[in-house]
């Protein structure tokens, strides 16, 4: 294997002076896509909030390819992390390219404007999911999946090594997420780590290779989704009885679903 | 990736010809403002002098024109440019299309600064300073007051806004309730009305100097401006630090407001009207929008103080002529949005 390009090592903190994930460590290869799952409550955005730096650490470390990232500034450590949030309708009419070259920000001066170039990749991202015909169209008119997926190729249009994502599916119907999961599939294929984290136990089955299940902000179990997730583990966290299910669908494809018995 | 896409919307318009036209107009409507005004001026004296020098004719003609007119058109054009710009950036910083200049305190705080001054029978250089004094003051106890809660930041300032506003409201109520009736009292309500009638050379240098020195830091930041509507968690990750841009903008459009105001009193409307109208011809990217908010206010002000010096025979108050013209279209706005 590879050298190691995410090590995160005893992240901890929370909201002022209550911790809330207590101590989460995990290491993940180029090409990962890492799943978060536990219930509400749990940790996984303040974890994602952690990485991101949104709130500041009371104790961790981590290390991207090699150089500790613990004590960059922004605009360095978005050459890393980019950050995928759940889509709200925004006021204002950006335009989907507008949208995604704002991901060039960290790259020129504050009293700057974007280049030639930046709008270029912006277009370039776009077109990668799909969505160069949309380039002048106002965002927040998009459908809730288009959305995600603009805000996606403006995280692309950043060219960071991680791509964090909160909850993408979870506003979405089912053709959406597929097509959501497809995306991050095709991220994880460039060699993109990708950090998600979801409601649905069955979705880290479908996308992810590793899987990180959380309950009041403690791993409860790390590792490839087939292994981690296990019924008696999904029970305790869940609370409630759980039986994960191999099925082989009419295409002779092998897919795991979670039911609640 | 399968799902075929239907355009669910149309495509943002891009309207190139729009800046040159507003360039245009904006050359041509001061200079036809400059034949508007109570003093009856034939446009061959005001151009003659323009032209020519003042040569010949009427000695009246080179001090109405040079002390009063074009003080008064170019305070026009820079107070409704500077208060769009500054609703546009107010606007953005506060993830929030229908904010106005006004939002921190600002216009309220130069009006109780203005009362102050005109009770206490200060001249008129003296109450426009101590206008500006007091904005920028009500917007430093905004931005202190907020910071201090425990709120996100754009939620702390737009509290901490209302209440100060209301405080400033308050003083001006008492101030206006013992002032004089005769002489203090109409000069104050005068003066919260919004009114060009005051302006000379000097009050306008005094104001136009922040106003350029605001617009143009606005200006400068007018990328990071974008960045700034999508909230502090993604402007973070986009590399940015949100609250230090959100202080040089809130800084800048204070200062540009602080001018406005000190310099026409409150006048209202313009800075809430003009960027949405911009925004909605050529879209949200600060980058296009912002020089033509400024253009599209200037015009607009101008055109009402025309209106106000013309209209009837008494001045019509120019903060009454925007009301008119901003209540109504305010009331389509929230129709208009309610349907889509």
């Amino acid at each position: 294997m590879a050298e190691l390009d995410l090590v995160v090592e005893n992240l901890r903190g929370g909201y002022g002076k209550k911790e809330v994930v207590h101590g989460v460590s995990f290491a993940l290869h180029a090409g990962d896509v890492l799943c978060l799952l536990g219930p509400n409550g749990c940790g996984k955005s303040t974890l994602l909030k952690l990485l991101l730096r949104f709130i500041p650490r009371m104790a961790g470390s981590v290390t991207c390819r090699g150089h500790n990232v613990d004590h960059l500034d922004r605009r360095h450590l978005a050459r890393y992390f980019s950050y995928i949030p759940q889509t709200d309708r925004s006021s204002f009419p950006y335009t989907a390219l507008e949208m995604v070259m704002m991901a060039r920000s960290s790259y020129f001066g504050t009293f700057r404007t974007p280049a030639q170039e930046d709008i270029a990749l912006a277009y370039q991202s776009l077109e990668k999911m799909k969505l160069a015909h949309l380039a002048d169209f106002p965002y927040n008119q998009m459908s809730g999946g288009q959305r995600q997926l603009v805000l996606i190729a403006r995280a692309l249009c950043q060219s960071t090594c991680i791509l964090v994502m909160d909850e993408p599916t979870s506003s979405l119907d089912f053709a959406n997420q597929q097509m959501i999961n497809d995306a991050i599939r095709l991220l994880a294929n460039e060699g993109k780590i990708v950090l998600v984290s979801t409601h649905s136990p069955a979705q880290p089955f479908a996308i992810a290779s590793q899987a990180l299940l959380l309950r009041q902000g403690e791993t409860i179990a790390f590792g490839p989704p087939t292994q981690t997730l296990t019924d008696q583990r999904l029970e305790e966290v869940y609370g409630i009885p759980m039986q994960v299910v191999a099925i082989t669908d009419r295409n002779q494809r092998e897919q795991r679903i979670c039911l609640s018995l | 990736m399968k799902p075929a896409f239907t355009p669910a919307a149309t495509s943002v318009k891009k309207r190139r010809w729009l800046l040159p036209v507003l360039l245009t107009l904006s050359l041509i409507l001061p200079l036809i403002s400059l034949n508007i005004g109570f003093y009856g001026l034939s446009a061959q004296q005001v151009w003659g002098y323009l032209l020519h020098g003042a040569a010949d004719v009427d000695p009246n003609v080179p001090i109405i024109v040079r002390n009063i007119r074009i003080p008064r058109v170019i305070a026009a054009f820079a107070i409704g440019a500077g208060l769009a710009v500054a609703g546009a950036a107010f606007q953005g910083m506060f993830k929030n299309p229908l904010v106005s200049p006004d939002i921190l305190g600002v216009s309220q705080g130069a009006g109780l600064g203005a009362c102050v001054a005109l009770i206490l029978g200060w001249s008129s250089a003296a109450v426009q300073v101590n206008a500006f004094i007091f904005g920028i003051c009500t917007v430093f106890l905004t931005y202190f007051v907020g910071s201090r809660a425990r709120f996100g930041q754009e939620v702390s300032l737009v509290l901490a806004g209302t209440m100060l506003r209301e405080l400033a409201n308050a003083a001006i109520t008492v101030i206006k309730y013992v002032a004089d009736p005769n002489d203090v009292l109409p000069a104050i309500t005068y003066w919260l009305m919004g009114s060009l009638s005051k302006v000379d050379t000097a009050s306008l240098l005094f104001s136009l100097a922040p106003i350029c020195l605001g617009t143009l830091l606005l200006f400068l930041l007018r990328w990071r401006l974008n960045l700034l509507t999508l909230g502090d968690e993604e402007a973070m990750a986009l590399g940015i630090h949100p609250r230090r841009i959100r202080l040089v903008a809130v800084l800048a459009a204070t200062i540009i407001s602080a001018g406005a105001v000190c310099l026409g009193g409150l006048i209202g409307w313009v800075g809430l009207m003009i960027p949405h109208l911009a925004r909605g011809l050529i879209g949200a990217d600060y980058r296009r929008m912002l020089p033509v908010a400024a253009l599209m206010g200037g015009c607009f002000l101008l055109l009402m103080d025309d209106l106000a010096r013309s209209l009837l025979v008494l001045e019509i108050p120019i903060g009454v002529l925007t009301a008119c013209f901003g209540a109504p279209f305010f009331i389509m706005l929230i129709i208009h949005r309610g349907r889509s």
